[in-house]
């Protein structure tokens, strides 16, 4: 143990020394949530500025005498503005809505022509949809008082939908959707550059030869790189846990004002989220080991451990399997289950079974990648091919009938 | 000491190639004993074998009473190991690098050893200076310090003075010999004939993965008729030819 965490300490020494490690790994990371956040604050409320200011520009077509003269006032929310415009307008942005209005017997049908791909064309239906819907109603008022009806009996019923939700769960809600994913990829950033570094640029730089040849067991070396990395990935999280939640916050904030309070997490939940958090990194870094493990290069490592990882989340997480197996299953789904600790700890959901399975589930699988490393590091092939035996006599020397050759 | 016997190591690359062909050898302490040989001879794979990082297909190589095959981490504790690559982390400054070995070879006092060494090698003006903005020869002062942190019986040199400059090499050459002096046990592999007859009791010259003589250089000389290393070592790859 004394060498595992001698090995810890100078991996930690020289990654933290690595002007790429702290930019890539920690530094990039935790300026990105700000970085978006403020991007999408600011994104957000120019386009709610704009269409505060500016009223709908609307073209209604069909119109016969004697015509809805309500419909038409109803939809020139101001004169002023031109209601003349085409298709071609209309899909380029500079019309809003085109409103077609024909008669069909003593009815008419309204079709509202929009341009889904702009915001501005989609408020301009709900505004046309929510004024259409005044002129309705006036309307059949009138009608009712002329037959001699009580208005109000043409309302059989009126619907209205209170949110009883907590306040503060609305916004941990919010939280818990954005950040499992967000914090998936900053593991991923975290953990990957300095394993690779820590794995391939040693044998790249001919600082592993003499590693191996100095250790009396190679077990401490790997473990002690396995944790280096997984420390360093750790780190990087923290600070965007701190970081990401912060942007979080203070973009919904900003974009909602006073409705909003600052969420309460609690703290029992987030406790609960670290150790599947720490296994899942320990896991990303065995399994960054063992996928660039034919990578004689730390650019081809790069590629490698790139490539794997995508599929590898693209794959868990597009599977929705939530609603297929029971939760407590999902513990099984390496990164999945890292995605829920983390959803679980924002809403305060996550549950101490849930927490150890994981985590177990993680461990296990970071130990068989890292005994797969540990017995390819120890043939020769791994660290001398392909010029000699080659990996694939490595990978072949698993194979149970050739264990005890060694 | 060391002891090889009948030492054969194959590679399929892709065609079968026998890199190491039924070599034998000891190597006694206090002894220097040379691997003589051309570039592709065999004498790294044959190190590489005795240092534990290759496994042999045939043969038996003791080091220091402890067989490569069966106790491969009682043998990486009796040896030191030291190639043309210094083999030094860039990060790390001279003293952290001998400090991380001395304390991962579980040298009892490490600091102390540490500051011997330092003292020993004079690397004091330059101990907490990043080992890659060190000169070729501060490099390996510190290589040669990690080398022997752990005070081994047997040291293992492969070709240690390739690319290095004449004030260097000679450093490290007077560090070879004082070795002998010491009562270590010394393998040396080379390419270059005036380290081989300046340094080496005695002599393994090795072509194609096979060991064509073997002798102090007296010996070779009587065996070959020839006077100077370079012509004897001509004189049997000829032979061999």
């Amino acid at each position: 143990m004394k060498i595992v965490l001698t090995v810890l300490k100078k991996e930690l020494w020289e990654s933290l020394r690595d002007p790429m490690v702290v930019i890539l790994s920690l530094g990039f990371p935790i300026l990105f949530f700000p970085l978006i956040m403020w991007g999408t604050t600011q994104a957000i409320l120019l386009t709610k500025g704009v269409n505060d200011n500016e009223p709908p520009r609307i073209h209604i077509v069909g119109v016969q005498a004697p015509g809805p003269g309500g419909i038409v006032d109803a939809l020139q929310a101001d004169p002023a503005v031109p209601t003349v415009g085409t298709d071609q307008d209309l899909r380029q942005g500079d019309l809003d809505l085109i409103a077609e209005v024909e008669m069909q017997g003593a009815s008419m049908r309204i079709t509202l022509h929009h341009n889904s791909t702009l915001p501005r064309s989609q408020r301009a239906v709900q505004w046309a949809e929510d004024q259409l819907d005044e002129v309705r109603e006036a309307r059949e008022r009138e009608l009712a008082i002329k037959s001699g009806l009580d208005p109000e009996s043409l309302n059989v019923w009126k619907i209205e939908s209170t949110d009883m939700a907590l306040k503060r769960n609305r916004e941990l809600d919010i939280l818990a959707s954005i950040m499992p994913v967000a914090m998936l990829i900053m593991l991923l950033m975290s953990t990957v550059i300095p394993s690779v570094d820590i794995f391939v640029g040693e044998r790249e730089r001919g600082t592993l030869e003499t590693s191996m040849v100095t250790t009396r067991s190679r077990w401490p070396l790997i473990l002690g790189k396995v944790l280096a990395a997984s420390t360093i990935g750790l780190i990087g999280v923290t600070g965007n846990l701190f970081a990401g939640s912060l942007s979080v916050v203070q973009t919904m904030m900003s974009i909602f004002g006073n409705e909003l309070s600052p969420p309460e997490v609690s703290i029992r939940s987030v406790l609960l989220s670290i150790p599947p958090l720490f296994s899942c990194a320990v896991l990303l870094c065995a399994a960054t080991f063992a996928a660039v493990l034919p990578s004689r290069t730390f650019k081809q490592a790069q590629a490698t451990s790139s490539f794997v990882f995508i599929a590898g989340i693209v794959a868990t997480m597009s599977v929705d399997v939530e609603e297929e197996m029971p939760q407590l299953w999902t513990a099984a789904l390496p990164l999945r289950n890292l995605a829920h600790s983390i959803s679980g700890a924002f809403r305060g959901t996550l549950t101490l079974d849930y927490a150890v399975l994981s985590t177990t589930i993680n461990l296990a699988l970071a130990s068989i990648l890292i005994l797969l490393v540990q017995r390819i590091m120890q043939h020769e092939g791994y660290l001398f091919g392909p010029e000699n035996s080659g990996w694939k006599d490595a990978a072949m020397s698993l194979l149970p009938q050739r264990w005890s050759q060694r | 000491m060391i002891k090889i016997s009948g030492l054969t190591k194959r590679f399929h690359n892709p065609d079968l190639i026998t890199a190491v062909d039924q070599i034998s050898f000891e190597c006694k302490p206090g002894e220097i004993f040379g691997l003589l040989g051309p570039n592709g001879a065999g004498k790294t794979t044959a190190l590489r074998i005795i240092s534990t990082l290759m496994q042999p297909d045939e043969g038996e190589a003791i080091v220091g009473g402890h067989d490569v095959r069966t106790a491969p981490e009682d043998v990486r504790r009796s040896i030191g190991f030291l190639s043309a690559n210094t083999g030094l982390y860039g990060r790390l400054t001279a003293a952290e690098m001998i400090r991380y070995f001395a304390e991962i070879q579980e040298v009892e006092h490490p600091k102390q050893r540490t500051d011997e060494l330092i003292e020993q090698f004079g690397i004091g003006d330059f101990a907490h200076v990043r080992c890659d903005r060190l000169s070729t020869g501060m490099k390996q002062k510190v290589s040669i310090a990690r080398a022997i942190v752990h005070d081994p019986s047997v040291l293992i040199f492969d070709e240690p003075t390739l690319g290095l400059d004449v004030l260097v090499s000679e450093t490290l050459l007077q560090f070879i010999e004082s070795c002998r002096d010491a009562g270590r046990c010394v393998l040396f592999s080379t390419h270059i004939m005036r380290e081989a007859e300046r340094l080496c009791d005695r002599i393994g010259i090795i072509h194609r993965g096979r060991i064509l003589a073997i002798g102090s250089l007296e010996e070779l000389r009587s065996q070959t008729s020839e006077h100077y290393l370079e012509q004897i070592f001509i004189h049997l790859i000829r032979g061999e030819e």
